[in-house]
């Protein structure tokens, strides 16, 4: 069929220009948070869909907001006067939270400054020429749109069709954070990052630092997936991750933090490598542990916590596995169930305050929630802990007898090769 | 505002070919200065200043001829020193003479190489060989900001700019569709391709202090060498799609450079309109070949001397030209042996040698540059850290980008073009067909990451 130059134009035309419509039309219904109200941290906010139903999980705050992926597209926002609640990863004392962000705030003082963009309306860019925020307010616009989501869910699916059953070659499109294994397994690309072995110098220093406080501590190194569970990565992959030093160095770490009387390091390679089946330890969709990885550490903390107690883990039924991280950056949905376990304990820190300093595995939804049934705590996540001054982290831990490091692996001990690890981190913050 | 971008793609071009296309044919040229201007504008805001001012001084000295054609040449040239070379040049005196210098250090304006080495032949064309095709001033700025090819070329004449904006049938249904192919296959070479390798090609450097197997600095190499042919050519497929959608023929910059079987060859199939302006107006105007033998060698080593320069006021662009003018002076003397032509004229020979002459281009550190090319050749099987990152960044894409790289060089000319026949000799709808191909690459701009052009930096 042959078209003519007014059709052919029309078309094109077309092509470029629904995409724009439907962006538009989505944008006129979904109001966005206003970059001065994000600049306010402690707030929560509520969603509904276009029925104004409220999203059954909210309140949501900004982070949670931002990252929720589920079949629904959500409008609008209302932020909750009362209760404040306080930020997950940073669950203080709320005179403490204040000081933290305070602190944080008054040394970031550039990006609070770049955010504005978003608060001005096209109208205002346009009057004060500000060129650059009109085009990053345009593609931010079509960037975050729900138009780009479904596309980007749609081709995730397609692709997912081959990666699903794939054993050889990588067969997705969407990988920008994590890579693709055999049959859709997915890890961390910080599995690449092998340590060198002459790192026991600053190592020992560190520990020296800590076991200087007058505060319990417990190290919890969690394993990377990729170095548990190797019999899922595809054939070329499993040649060339490999990086036998990141056991080295644990081990002589473990044996080094045995020596320092108020330092616990909690191994967990050997007993997550003795168990019978390695894939149940992590689950297929996300880089975190499952349910029985999540017990097994748990009863190592508790039993390391309290020499004397009892601690066990029991089969509790199954539940649909936390596969987060595969929906959030592929979109995919994984309806699989795993067995769930749960933790048994005769330990009782109720005197006692206790710290945790944590990643991202005790995160409510990893693993924070099954932790909070075992005792009371507070915590303060990695993020505000690398940019708070030794001033405001001194205050912080003065009130708590007990500290939980938690963190995965690699970014404790050795982070990548070039940046600083966590322990170090760690280390300079201690008085 | 780059041509992959969303802001672009799905609202300034529909916009422009709003206006352009539906107005009556005597605002053309109105509407396509105004979102010209515009388009320069919202991506360097008041560097735009300087377009104005060449348009200017060339319009005024043609018309009243004030100055010597040198002292225009020279006015020209100015900013593109000032913001270019200055610092460049303060830094080496800076450091011959020990002192502490202050110059420009900021932002490069954008295509400023380009609108500069095209104000340059549009100059000279009209003195010296009396082709004033521009009759205005407006058409002067047009020439120089015809937003398709303003960033990153190809570099236009202005004979033929001048003859397509007479054109009168302007918009005809093949070119259109021609257009659109062609920007659908820019958007899939650089977003799906260009973009994917350079995941491996930019994994931290700091990697190479430990020291890289051979294979990883293969595949660096190789990986570069088709992440600059997919992001370049792309980029010039866009831009010739985009002047046909105008009704606008700009010339090919590329043809098939990796089936070259030499250097020399390889310079008339890769970023064709920049060897052309370098010919014209700097080796012929030399002497070119016509003056003995070592006049033709320092011809060729200046006129790669000033390549290498054009594309960056760096000691590893002059290294980059070093390598390519070396080769061409190796193949010149060589170019009745035998022997040279059975060992070295060969298609993949080229192409490696090639590759390999794009380190320098892409790594700026020298020590970098030292470690892979030693490590091409260390016959080095070690499993490195290098190889782990480069793992973990193979997605899909980046095979079948790899694969399409290694299809550009081994599949000859020939037989792509007779595939590209045959594929419309088949019952498949020629709109199906390029419908699919602009569908596949606007995909590509929402999968994408954000990489600018690597060109967009000349």
């Amino acid at each position: 069929m042959k078209y003519s130059v007014t059709q052919t134009k029309l078309l094109f035309l077309a092509v470029l220009i629904i995409p724009l419509i439907l962006i538009t039309g989505e944008n006129l219904n979904n109001l966005q948070i206003p970059n001065t109200e994000k600049k306010d941290p402690l707030a929560v906010y509520e969603i509904w869909d276009q029925f104004g139903n409220l999203h059954p999980e909210g309140p949501f705050t900004i982070d949670e907001f931002s990252s929720i992926v589920d079949e629904k597209v959500w409008f609008g926002y209302r932020k909750e006067s009362i209760p404040i609640e306080i930020l997950e990863g940073l669950r203080l004392e709320e005179q403490l939270v204040r000081i933290v962000l305070d602190d944080i705030k008054n040394n970031k003082s550039e990006n609070i400054i770049n955010n504005n963009i978003s608060d001005k309306t096209f109208t205002e860019l346009m009057i004060n020429l500000d060129r650059e925020g009109f085009i990053e307010k345009t593609d931010s616009l079509i960037n975050q749109s729900n138009l780009k989501k479904i596309l980007l869910k749609n081709v995730s699916k397609f692709f997912w069709i081959f990666e699903k059953d794939s054993k050889n070659l990588p067969l997705t499109v969407l990988n920008s954070e994590i890579f693709y294994g055999k049959e859709g397994w997915i890890f961390s690309k910080k599995l690449s990052f092998c340590p060198s072995l002459n790192s026991e110098n600053s190592h020992r220093e560190a520990l020296i630092k800590l076991n200087s406080s007058s505060k319990k501590i417990y190290i919890l190194p969690i394993p990377l997936k990729g170095q548990i569970i190797e019999e899922r990565l595809l054939p070329f992959q499993m040649f060339f991750i490999r990086c036998d030093e990141v056991k080295v160095l644990n081990n002589n770490l473990k044996l080094l933090a045995d020596k320092f009387e108020s330092i616990n390091y909690i191994d967990l390679f050997p007993i997550y490598l003795s168990q019978k089946d390695l894939t149940s330890l992590y689950s297929q969709g996300n880089t975190h542990w499952s349910s029985y990885g999540l017990s097994i550490a748990l009863v190592e903390l508790l039993s390391s916590m309290d020499k004397n107690s009892l601690n066990e883990y029991e089969k509790d039924g199954l539940k649909l596995a936390n596969n987060e991280v595969l929906e959030r950056l592929s979109f995919i949905t994984l309806n699989i169930y795993e067995d769930n376990y749960m933790v048994n304990t005769t330990a009782n820190f109720s005197e006692k305050k206790i710290l945790l300093i944590r990643d991202s595995f005790f995160e409510n939804r990893n693993g924070g929630n099954e932790l909070k049934i075992l005792f009371d705590y507070d915590e303060i996540h990695w993020s505000y802990v690398e940019k708070i001054s030794p001033k405001i982290f001194k205050l912080i831990i003065d009130s708590y007898s007990i500290i939980i490091v938690e963190s995965s692996i690699e970014s404790l001990l050795y982070s990548n090769p070039y940046g600083e690890p966590r322990l170090e981190i760690l280390s300079k913050l201690f008085p | 505002m780059l041509f992959v971008s969303t802001s672009f793609l799905f609202i300034f071009l529909p916009s422009l070919l709003v206006f352009t296309w539906f107005l009556k044919r005597k605002y053309f040229n109105a509407v396509l200065l105004v979102g010209s201007i515009f388009f320069y504008w919202i991506g360097n805001g008041f560097f735009l200043i300087i377009i104005f001012y060449i348009a200017i001084l060339m319009h005024l000295q043609i018309k009243y001829n004030y100055l010597s054609n040198r002292a225009t040449v020279l006015l020209i040239l100015m900013p593109l020193l000032w913001f270019k070379y200055a610092g460049f040049a303060v830094g080496m005196l800076a450091k011959i003479f020990d002192i502490s210098l202050n110059t420009y250090s900021g932002e490069l304006p954008l295509g400023i190489s380009f609108f500069t080495f095209q104000s340059i032949a549009y100059y000279i064309d009209t003195k010296k060989k009396g082709q004033n095709h521009l009759n205005s001033l407006s058409e002067v700025v047009l020439f120089l900001t015809f937003f398709p090819q303003l960033v990153a070329g190809p570099i236009i004449k202005s004979i033929d700019f001048k003859s397509d904006l007479l054109k009168i049938d302007r918009f005809k249904t093949d070119e259109i569709q021609y257009g659109i192919l062609r920007i659908g296959y820019g958007l899939i070479k650089k977003l799906l391709f260009a973009n994917s390798l350079s995941r491996l090609v930019d994994i931290q450097t700091q990697a190479f202090e430990t020291g890289i197997s051979m294979l990883s600095a293969w595949i660096i190499v190789l990986a570069f060498s088709f992440q600059i042919y997919f992001d370049f050519s792309g980029y010039c497929d866009i831009a010739v799609g985009l002047g046909k959608l105008l009704g606008f023929d700009l010339p090919e910059n590329f043809n098939f450079p990796y089936q070259a079987k030499s250097f020399s060859e390889f310079w008339t199939r890769w970023h064709i309109t920049l060897s052309q302006f370098f010919r014209d107006y700097v080796y012929i105007p030399l002497g070119g070949n016509r003056n003995g033998v070592l006049k033709t060698y320092r011809n060729l080593w200046i006129t790669f001397l000033l390549t290498s320069l054009w594309h960056g006021a760096n000691y590893n662009f002059i290294l980059w030209g070093v390598i390519h003018g070396l080769f061409l002076s190796v193949e010149k003397i060589f170019s009745k042996s035998a022997i040279f032509s059975f060992l070295f004229k060969r298609r993949l020979t080229t192409f490696i040698l090639i590759s390999i002459s794009w380190i320098p281009f892409r790594f700026s550190e020298f020590n970098h540059i030292g470690v892979i090319l030693k490590s091409l050749f260390s016959f080095s099987f070690i499993n490195d850290h290098t190889m782990a990152l480069l793992v973990t960044e193979i997605n899909f894409l980046t095979l079948i980008a790899f694969v399409a790289g290694i299809l550009s060089v081994v599949i000859s000319e020939e037989t792509i073009g007779r595939l590209h026949k045959n594929l419309f000799t088949l019952k498949l709808s020629y709109s199906i067909y390029i419908y699919s191909v602009l569908l596949v690459g606007l995909i590509g701009v929402f999968i994408s990451e954000y990489y600018p052009f690597i060109y967009f930096r000349f």
